[in-house]
């Protein structure tokens, strides 16, 4: 619901701040996409329309679209919201870690939920990197109880002369660790999800 | 901007924010509105100068939660507009609002009273 603009610098400010939400829209449901552009259409054409006619096509836009607010800013949560619900839905990692980012964005609680995930998640990482490392890089990775009597564990810099506890048990340990670690988190995000 | 200034207005962004759930669904209690007169009302009677997209992220999720429904109707012009009306549960959740609301705008009164005394 475009309104027929006289100047054509209106027409390309309308052309950009659509083009801008479109880009924000990505990743959001096909159906909720078109719901919001067409309600953000119809809302800015009305806004436009009430501004006095005194002024300028292009000054009513600017008015109206300094009300509406940047794309940026409000539709963020939306798409944080519908990524964390789609990644949590399907165990999907990609969504979750850009929920995750655009939650970050948000700021206040969404923001310190987000850290708290984002750091399971790394937690979960570190225990799949372990055993992908175990069988090439094998003297610094798993469990070892070093000359000291001190326990190391996890991705070690100098395991000289340190006795290896689980040897490569810790390869199927680690990817244990990262299915169940895995599920919980989701699941957790899952339900916090509609609270933060 | 000094930082008490800064603190008070994102303090005051985040209140903001927090309470146009509740005020969309008081402002839809007595008749159905589209959304630019749903946002106008709201920016006349309750001052909350949030950026207007904001409602409709929220109206989406609102009608997601089956608090609202909508229904399309031909507005000035001619052209179709989206009118909003709350649903027997969003009237139910909306009085449930109310009442908590009462509560805890009493309790935080009777501290600033408190304090004052």
């Amino acid at each position: 619901m475009t309104p027929p603009f006289n100047d054509p610098a209106a027409a390309r400010t309308w052309r950009d701040y659509f083009a801008e939400v479109e880009r924000r829209l990505v990743g959001i449901d096909e159906e909720d996409r078109a719901e919001l552009r067409s309600d953000l259409e119809t809302h800015l054409a009305d806004s436009f329309a009430a501004e006095s006619e005194e002024r300028g096509e292009a000054d009513r836009l600017a008015s109206a679209i300094r009300r509406l607010g940047r794309p940026a800013d409000y539709l963020r949560p939306v798409l944080a919201d519908q990524l964390l619900a789609r990644g949590t839905r399907t165990y999907n990692p990609t969504p979750i870690a850009r929920g995750l980012y655009h939650s970050l964005k948000l700021g206040s609680t969404r923001a310190a939920t987000a850290v708290g995930f984002a750091f399971g998640y790394i937690a979960l990482a570190i225990f799949a990197l372990m055993a992908l490392l175990k069988p090439f890089w094998g003297d610094h990775v798993g469990l070892f109880r070093e000359p000291n009597g001190t326990i190391s564990f996890g991705i070690v810099g100098n395991s000289s002369g340190g006795e290896e506890l689980l040897g490569f048990w810790i390869i199927p340990i680690s990817l244990f660790v990262v299915a169940v670690l895995y599920i919980i988190l989701t699941r957790a995000l899952r339900s916090v999800r509609t609270r933060v | 901007m000094g930082r008490l200034e800064e603190g008070i207005e994102r303090w005051q962004v985040q209140l903001r924010k927090g309470v146009l759930e509740f005020v969309i669904l008081l402002s839809l209690r007595e008749m159905e509105q589209y959304g630019f007169e749903l946002i106008s009302g709201i920016a006349k009677r309750a001052s909350l100068d949030v950026p207007e997209g904001t409602i409709y992220p929220l109206l989406l999720r609102l009608s997601k939660d089956e608090l609202v429904a909508s229904r399309l109707a031909e507005g000035e012009g001619g052209a179709p507009r989206k009118y909003y009306r709350l649903t027997p549960h969003g009237r139910s959740m909306l009085e449930a609002m109310t009442r908590s609301w009462s509560d805890l705008s009493a309790s935080v009164q009777q501290m600033l009273v408190g304090e004052n005394a």
